[in-house]
């Protein structure tokens, strides 16, 4: 009998300590109070007609604008100086407003007016590789002082999807100067040749932090950082951001007047330096970096974006303060000071299911590359969430590329036919149900690249081919080029090499190679392994590679030192070198060299390009004023929070 | 004791360096290298090559593979240096020492949750043996056993996700700052692996009451006249789980390796992600260095589970 209480003592014991568990889990609230989230809303709340600034009923603004836009006037030359911005003085700011107010903006859109305060709450499924100072940090490390570190030029925020949309702004690499404007630099202007020279801002103050305590920023703290990327010697051994490599475009920099402040280049190299300079070098504090040495330590970190660094836990957020002293005002509703929103936060969620709950129960605001299943899963339940659609231009695997050094794909007709074999409309359709662009190369078709995209039913006969299912022409020519079926049935056997997250698609082309008598070997290695290999060009015949949109004009995949070819194609070199004389300064040279090259380029089938794969960047209702855009600037990903506003009164409605 | 203890560190140092070798060169033997991705990525970047046998240079692994470890285990041994890591060019140590708290503190807590369950259910299964609730018992513990954690840990974030609109919570908050909102973030991967482990707890724990209860010294104690609770808590249940903290003891460690999917999954930023990174990205110093650190951790836990034996019987000696 004694036992038996024992044993119901100690049942109750575990039945409590569960429910204590059970409790403290699904609690969202502290203890004693009930702010445990409700389940979304279906609907957003209707905005009343109001009145504009115009003194115009007007209708809210579309909610989910898709990054589309009009392509930029192709024949419209580079300009070589940006107007003076404006500087409005800022106005107090709104805390709160009774229901929403229209109002017009720059572009002529009619928007709801912009409030203050709340916060923006990102996802990212990795820490980036080291915080904070440009000098030491790899690309991803830049991620973390995209807002709170400046460059002389910036994407026009007025050009994108909530202005007149000639940008879409998704892809970092490659920012025309018809769509930049100045951000630490006033205005710029190219004097000759070899030389450039930037009017800095004025009136931009540093971070109110230790040492610089909110001094001006001046012309001495741009040569200071310009001078500093481009000495060597302080830089460390990891090769990401060295700028070494640019040190053959590099001649000098020095302050010529009190806020202007000249580049010089090596002779002719004035655009490669000039975009390498404005629109890919952040700028910080001289007095912090000679304080402390360098800056990776982000408590160190100071700037003059609009966003301060307030916490970074490794490997699990940032966490950014508004700066109040930040000079920059909205470019499509001038008299509003930025950013609009207090807190910027940034989640590093590395699983997936984790990220897609945590977007459908509102933890996060905004989630990018999200595919087809996860946007039905979302869409599900979540219908309010807005979205803007974008398809995977800078894709990191997906396209096959093979050595044309060596027999079999040395024969053009042999790689055609390789490309001949594939059925591109079947995998779109069936692989991606549908949700996938069939043609997306040499350049994306984003909005930004339209002029230096051509469609493919403008290619000749041979190239659209490339891209169908023609088995029966690929017979003919591996019949043409030697490679008659043998006994077995079978022409020849190739390698490719793939890693275990693409195997399904590689899977599929394998079955579609064996159709022509082409026995081609997945070689599947761990992730870390395949990059490792392709990067070392380690692969015996195909590589399962990606193909980068970022820089059009750098051809990076078809230079010697490319996937492609191995040895390199005369006529890429020529192009190459064309676009590098050339860029910035008169880009239509360079596009008119691209244009050329293209239809050789695809002809040659060096690279079998499957479907690309369409993405959705999604927001919650209450994020506003956005459009879907990435990455605001040639090198700036992630810098646009500072546009977006939180609508809290809609979140609050919506029970979050 | 003392001398026991004294031999038991000592032993410490020659296993640990045997670790080093075993781990330096493994992670060298693995295909693929640090060197190669950085210049595949400075290619997709940037569009402009790197030479490898540059970077290799700058990253000082042009050197002979003894020699690299000579200068490794040398800021190891002098000043307790366990390199730089090739990506993020920051200490390997203070990287490890920030994160490893996170790690141990799910471990804890998972043990706890396992011997929160496992040990009640052990011990009714034990004096209910073949009964229905033995069977139960049994039967849940196989049941967790059988049962991926992380499986359950998918199910638990997607499905209240949709159903309710709730999902754990994904914000890091340190212990020392809100021990409260800490708790909410570990209690469910910690209850998961609890779960898990707990099976193994019972199982001994069961396993041993029977054998206990069936001593002499027990039948005494009954005839003595004493109370149920006072016979199962102070004379079996002591007595039975000498085996049963070997066991939760050797878990620990296996625990810290075991947390890397429960971290991903409820976003703890401990050691299992760093490992996961370093291991991505072929960051040879990284990887050593995670290795080496938690090795030691494992021989002092099997230290500390040792002594502990003599505490918690008093047969025990150590000489």
């Amino acid at each position: 009998m004694k036992i038996r209480n024992l044993m119901k003592t100690l049942s109750l014991i575990v039945l409590a300590l569960a429910l204590a568990a059970a409790i403290a889990a699904c609690s969202g609230a502290e203890p004693g109070t009930a702010d445990a989230p409700q389940p979304p809303a279906q609907a957003a709340p209707a905005v009343a007609p109001a009145q504009t600034t115009a003194g115009q009923a007007a209708q809210p603004e579309d909610p989910a604008p898709a990054a589309k836009a009009a392509p930029a006037d192709p024949a419209a030359p580079a300009p070589t100086a940006a107007p003076v911005a404006e500087t409005a003085p800022a106005p107090e700011r709104e805390v709160a407003m009774e229901g929403p107010m229209i109002v017009t903006n720059t572009a002529g859109k009619d928007v709801e007016a912009p409030q203050y305060g709340g916060s923006f709450i990102g996802g990212w499924p990795t820490d980036v590789a080291r915080c904070c100072d440009e000098a030491h940090t790899s690309w991803s490390g830049l991620y973390a002082v995209e807002n709170t570190n400046e460059e002389l030029l910036s994407g026009n925020w007025a050009k994108g999807s909530q202005g007149t949309g000639d940008a879409a702004f998704l892809i970092r690499g490659t920012l025309f100067l018809e769509l930049s404007t100045g951000e630490l630099a006033e205005s710029w202007e190219f004097v000759d040749e070899n030389t450039a020279t930037f009017t800095i801002r004025q009136g931009v103050k540093f971070h109110n932090k230790a040492p610089t305590n909110g001094r001006e920023m001046t012309a001495e703290d741009i040569v200071y950082n310009i001078r500093r990327m481009f000495s060597t010697d302080i830089l460390d051994p990891n090769p990401s951001r060295t700028y070494s490599l640019y040190n053959n475009l590099y001649d000098s920099v020095e302050v010529i007047d009190d806020n202007v402040v000249e580049l010089r280049s090596a002779p002719g190299n004035i655009g490669s330096l000039f975009q390498n300079v404005s629109q890919k070098l952040r700028h910080y504090a001289p007095d912090a970096i000679e304080h402390y040495g360098d800056l990776r330590d982000w408590r160190h970190l100071v700037g003059t974006g609009p966003f301060i660094l307030e916490e970074y836990v490794e490997g699990a957020s940032f966490t950014y303060g508004g700066n109040p002293d930040y000079w920059g005002m909205d470019p499509l509703l001038p008299e509003n000071s930025l950013p609009y929103v207090d807190t910027l936060q940034w989640l590093i969620i590395p699983d997936r299911s984790t990220m897609i709950a945590s977007m459908r129960t509102g933890k996060i605001d905004w989630l990018e590359a999200v595919g087809w299943e996860e946007r039905a899963s979302l869409n599900s339940d979540r219908i309010d969430l807005n979205e803007s659609e974008y398809f995977q231009g800078g894709r990191p695997n997906g396209m096959v590329f093979m050595r044309s050094d060596g027999p079999p794909f040395d024969d053009v007709r042999i790689r055609q036919a390789m490309a001949l074999a594939i059925d591109q409309p079947a995998i779109r359709d069936d692989f991606y149900g549908g949700n996938a662009v069939l043609f997306s190369s040499p350049v994306a078709p984003y909005a930004e690249f339209l002029p230096w995209f051509t469609p493919l039913d403008e290619y000749p006969q041979v190239v659209q081919e490339l891209y169908q299912h023609h088995p029966d022409k690929a017979e003919a020519l591996l019949d043409e080029a030697g490679m008659k079926r043998g006994s077995d049935g079978m022409r020849f056997t190739a390698q490719l090499l793939t890693y275990d997250g693409n195997v399904d698609l590689m899977s599929i082309l394998q079955a579609m190679w064996m159709e022509i008598g082409v026995n081609v070997e997945l070689d599947v290695k761990e992730y870390g392994v395949w990059r490792s290999l392709r990067g070392a060009r380690e692969y015996t015949s195909m590589v399962d590679y990606g193909f980068s949109t970022v820089a059009p004009y750098l051809l990076p995949q078809f230079r010697p030192h490319g996937p492609v070819s191995h040895q390199g194609d005369p006529k890429v070199t020529e192009a190459y070198d064309t676009c590098a004389a050339n860029l910035i300064t008169n880009d239509p040279v360079c596009q008119a060299a691209l244009n050329k090259l293209y239809p050789h380029l695809l002809e040659q089938s060096w690279y079998i390009e499957t479907p690309s794969p369409k993405l959705w960047a999604m927001w919650q209702p209450w994020i506003k004023g956005y459009g879907g855009e990435t990455t605001v600037g040639t090198d700036e990903t992630y810098n646009f929070p500072k546009y977006v506003w939180n609508d809290q009164q809609l979140k609050a409605d919506e029970g979050y | 004791m003392g001398i026991y203890l004294i031999r038991r560190i000592l032993l410490i140092v020659p296993t640990l360096l045997i670790v080093t070798v075993i781990m330096f060169l493994l992670v060298r033997i693995i295909p693929g290298s640090a060197v190669e991705i950085m210049a595949a990525e400075h290619l997709t970047e940037t569009g402009e090559p790197l030479d490898p046998e540059d970077v290799r240079t700058m990253l000082g692994l042009d050197k002979p593979v003894h020699t690299q470890y000579g200068i490794w285990i040398w800021g190891v041994l002098t000043r307790g240096d366990l390199g730089v890591g090739l990506w993020s060019q920051n200490p390997v140590l203070p990287q490890i020492v920030k994160r490893f708290p996170i790690s141990v503190e799910l471990g804890i807590l998972a043990v706890v949750m396992s011997i929160v369950i496992g040990l009640p259910i052990g011990v009714w299964s034990a004096i209910r043996q073949d009964t229905a609730g033995d069977y139960v018992g049994r039967t849940f513990a196989i049941g967790m056993l059988a049962l991926p954690n992380f499986w359950l840990a998918t199910l638990i974030v997607v499905f209240p996700a949709v159903w309710w609109g709730w999902s754990p919570p994904v914000e890091y908050i340190p212990l020392s700052e809100d021990w409260w909102g800490n708790l909410r973030q570990f209690i469910i991967p910690a209850f998961l692996m609890g779960t898990g482990m707990s099976a193994t707890t019972m199982r001994m724990t069961r396993t041993m009451m029977l054998e206990v209860l069936r001593q002499d010294y027990i039948r005494t104690a009954w005839s003595k006249g004493l109370s149920g609770a006072m016979v199962i808590n102070r004379h079996a249940l002591k007595n039975a789980l000498i085996p049963v903290v070997t066991v939760v003891g050797m878990q620990m460690p296996v625990l810290i390796g075991g947390t890397v999917i429960m971290e991903q999954i409820f976003v703890l930023p401990g050691v299992g992600r760093l490992v996961i990174e370093a291991v991505q990205g072929r960051d040879y110093t990284m990887i050593s260095g995670i290795n080496v650190f938690l090795a030691a951790f494992v021989l002092i836990v099997n230290l500390i589970v040792d002594i502990s034996y003599a505490f918690l019987d008093p047969r025990i000696r150590y000489s």
